[in-house]
């Protein structure tokens, strides 16, 4: 009896602004790739999860399994539609892996969409926190904005600097202009980012990430049937979890600001059961949640890249970059290929499978082995974590 | 005992547009006068609140038994109730919340009712946010201000007697500054004078204020008064507020409290035998309303001259406007709100009350079915949180609909325990650091639904 799944096809859309394609349109581009790739027919899955986070800031679909279905011309099929803010795409491979170690099926489709473009980017992503959510908890922030008091926590703690966050999008941006398939290919300076109109200090506009749609999919199989299959990749680890409540880091005068708890409970339980021991030394490669700069600074220390406050450190030496001893984001991360919400957490699989495959043309870490994946949603409450290595 | 004024405070804003910056805009030739206006996120019942939040201070807000609200600009929804104040005030429930409006002189009116109910101590609040047309002459001679005055048993600060009211049926709303300077002094010489040393005169406009003290014979009130417009309701309450601040900080034993403004008229107040110094206080509207001041103690600190002296001039005329008009316009109204969600949460959302968990007495800012940090869900204690506190944190947010970006919103320590997340109000981003202190005050956040909505925002100390 196995206790691992593999992956055997992997679907991405160009991620970008697709005025002439609709929802259903990208959620069938994605599946035809990831199912090409495994060989299969649509109704060869035994069941499926579909991840948007917002369809109601969106275009009012994803809002259950029943856009899936026709997306891929078939009914009858059990798909569950998942939500969790932005780890939405990596809970939904949670819960088909979990479908399949149960026995419950033998082919599993983790499908992940946001269709954000329909509308100005104004009255989509921003107008979420600006105008939903609790009528008056926190009324005034940004999506930036929530990440933005972590930023400013950190200048005074470890002093941090606008060069250190300028720095995070420098490089994601150079590794994107090797990415056809991100929103953002070409490269900016430092003087660009830090000259960008401020959008939640001391992040400004090239520190966050676009407002993007595609959609990304996944086929998944017991690692014991992964062997009929040409492409596959070993899920060797992974984590999830809930830390809090939206609210509580901003209601609770213990919460330092600094990290993610979500995210370090995610990942020791990715690790221990993918045996990871030194994090910093194992992983070829990392695909982080940088929906704005600061947060790939956070993610290095809470994924044990580094100590606390080090991060910066580890950007300026080298090491994650592409060519460097840990390349991180080597796709161009958030900041470069868009988030379209629900898509990105199997879009950062996609990257990573990609990678180990040796095909990431144009961004390939040499002999890519092992690497990890990182997804969080909410004010960093909620958390996936995966290992994925060659097998 | 008879009724006295137990505490006077004053709200301002120091926000100031004058006649020249308006007549710049219209190419018009410079004129002189200027007035207060409320920032943006003010509105008579967040400048009620900030009068009366002063005014009670250092008294036992349980004890109150009344509280009256006067206003001719008060909103007309529901969300901005006067009861709404009263929570925000953290009042007993039991209070009883008189609203008045209809009048300026109701806010005077109030007054005198307070003096002479039985359900006393008594809160007075006055408030008014006066909008006259862009462009036209009256543009800069209306204010926005408010006046809360505690009335209970003596001694207090001051006492009121020999009352004067009548009613006058005659039109103020005219542009000819001879006839309504007239109409000031016709009323003005109905009072009776006394042995006063000093008149607080209030009246509606610059003109008509000097033509009523001129009758009365009396050196007038404070010139202070003539430089942030004429505030409706508020306006005879700020002169009293005035008049008793700064007639008791000549009465203080310590000379250093004196207010800057309160020099040229010090020589004014006459004492009398066995009592305190006597004035006149007057009022011109839909009316006369006048009533002998005796001033009896030292007011601890003054709130309404220093707020007049510190102005902050507004020399962009599209800024004032743009202030003036961002709610009405509809900005902010496809938020989402809800009044169950609204009720359900009250008593941290306008009476701001905490939660301590009853096992590891770990304080939740809005109370969970269980404690965040040990879990337990034993009903944990409510209690008032800290209207102050520190900054922890902050951004300054510019993609966030505002009439004066950016919005800096900040995480706040509250001294005792608890952590909030509100806008900042009135600073300028440079001002607010890691360690800045601040006080949470009264605000307008939204206007989800299309009415006004309240929560609390952060004012530096």
């Amino acid at each position: 009896m196995t206790d691992h799944i593999a992956i055997v096809g992997a679907g991405c859309t160009p991620f970008g602004e697709h005025f002439d394609r609709s929802y259903t349109d990208l959620v069938a581009e994605a599946c035809r790739e990831a199912l090409g790739e495994a060989g299969l027919q649509p109704r060869q899955i035994g069941a499926a999860w579909l991840s948007t986070a917002f369809p109601d800031v969106g275009v009012h679909r994803g809002r259950s399994g029943m856009d899936l279905a026709e997306s891929l011309g078939v009914g009858g099929m059990p798909i569950t539609r998942v939500s969790n803010f932005c780890a939405s795409g990596g809970d939904a491979l949670r819960n088909a892996a979990h479908a399949l170690l149960a026995g419950q099926v033998d082919v599993a489709l983790a499908v992940g969409v946001e269709k954000q473009r329909d509308r100005p980017p104004q009255e989509s992503i921003v107008k979420l926190m600006v105008e939903t959510g609790h009528p008056f908890y926190q009324k005034g922030f940004t999506a930036a904005g929530s990440f933005a008091v972590f930023a400013v926590r950190r200048m005074k703690e470890f002093g941090l600097t606008r060069e250190d966050l300028a720095a995070v999008s420098v490089k994601n941006h150079r590794h994107a202009a090797g990415n056809p398939k991100a929103h953002q290919r070409k490269p900016v300076t430092a003087e660009q980012v830090l000259g960008s109109p401020m959008v939640a200090w001391p992040l400004t506009l090239l520190d966050c990430c676009p407002t993007t749609d595609g959609a990304s999919a996944l086929v998944l199989v017991r690692e014991a049937d992964a062997a009929r299959y040409r492409s596959r990749v070993l899920v060797a680890g992974m984590g999830f979890s809930v830390s809090s409540g939206w609210d509580a880091p901003f209601h609770d005068d213990a919460f330092d600001f600094i990290g993610f708890p979500a995210v370090r409970q995610a990942a020791a339980a990715a690790y221990a059961q993918a045996g990871i021991g030194d994090p910093a030394k194992e992983f070829d490669l990392a695909e982080v949640h940088d929906c704005f700069s600061i947060n790939e600074l956070i993610a290095c220390e809470d994924l044990g890249f580094c100590g606390r406050g080090e991060s910066p450190r580890l950007l300026r030496d080298g090491v994650t970059r592409l060519g460097g001893r840990m390349p991180v984001n080597p796709s161009g991360g958030l900041l470069s290929c868009g988030h379209p919400v629900g898509a990105t957490g199997l879009r950062m699989v996609y990257e990573v499978m990609r990678q180990i495959q040796g095909v990431a043309e144009g961004r390939q870490v040499s002999g890519a082995r092992q690497g990890v994946t990182q997804n969080i949603g909410g004010p960093g409450a909620v958390a996936f974590v995966s290992v994925l290595r060659r097998m | 005992m008879e009724p006295a004024i137990l505490a006077v405070a004053a709200r301002v804003p120091p926000w100031e547009l004058s006649a020249e910056t308006v007549n710049r805009a219209y190419g018009r030739p410079p004129a002189r006068g200027a007035r207060r206006f409320a920032s943006w996120d003010e509105d008579p019942p967040t400048l009620a609140y900030a009068a009366a939040d002063r005014a009670l201070q250092s008294f036992d807000r349980s004890r109150l038994q009344t509280l009256f609200i006067a206003s001719t600009s008060w909103p007309r929804h529901a969300a901005a109730q006067a009861e709404r104040v009263a929570a925000a005030l953290d009042l007993p429930e039991g209070v009883e919340v008189v609203s008045l409006g209809g009048a300026w002189r109701c806010g005077v009116s109030a007054l005198r009712l307070a003096f002479e109910s039985r359900r006393l101590p008594a809160l007075v609040v006055a408030a008014d946010r006066l909008t006259e047309p862009p462009g036209s002459d009256r543009e800069t001679a209306v204010g926005d201000g408010a006046a809360a005055i505690l009335v209970g048993e003596g001694p207090g600060l001051a006492q009121l007697s020999s009352w004067t009211s009548t009613a006058d049926p005659v039109e103020w709303n005219s542009d000819d500054a001879r006839f309504l300077a007239h109409q000031a002094t016709r009323l003005a010489s109905r009072v009776r004078r006394e042995e006063c040393g000093r008149a607080g005169v209030s009246a509606p406009g610059l003109r008509p204020a000097r033509a009523a003290a001129s009758a009365l014979g009396l050196p007038a009130s404070d010139a202070a008064l003539e430089r942030i417009g004429f505030c409706g309701a508020a306006h005879p309450l700020l002169a009293l507020v005035e008049l008793v601040e700064s007639a008791g900080a000549r009465a203080g034993p310590d000379p250093g409290s004196r207010s800057a403004s309160s020099g040229e008229a010090a020589a004014g107040g006459r004492p009398r035998p066995g009592g305190g110094d006597r004035y006149l206080w007057v009022s011109c509207a839909e009316g006369l309303d006048a009533a002998t001041v005796e001033i009896t103690g030292p007011v601890p600190e003054a709130t309404f001259a220093p707020a007049v002296e510190r102005a902050r001039p507004v020399t962009e005329y599209g800024r004032w406007l743009a202030s003036r008009s961002f709610f009405e316009n509809g900005a902010g109204r496809g938020v989402f709100s809800s009044p169950a969600i609204e009720q359900r949460d009250s008593e941290f959302l306008i009476r701001l009350h905490g939660a301590r968990c009853a096992s590891c007495r770990a304080i939740q800012t809005v109370p969970m079915p269980a404690c965040g940090r040990c879990g337990s869900t034993a009903a944990p204690t409510r209690f008032p949180l800290s209207r102050t506190g520190t900054v922890f944190s902050f951004t300054h947010e510019y993609y966030v609909p505002t009439p004066a970006p950016p919005v800096t919103m900040a995480v706040v320590d509250l001294d005792g325990g608890g952590r909030i997340v509100v806008q900042v109000a009135d600073a300028p981003p440079e001002a607010v650091a890691l360690g800045t202190r601040i006080r949470l005050v009264l605000r307008r956040l939204h206007m989800g639904g299309g009415v006004p909505q309240y929560y609390w925002k952060a004012v530096m100390e």
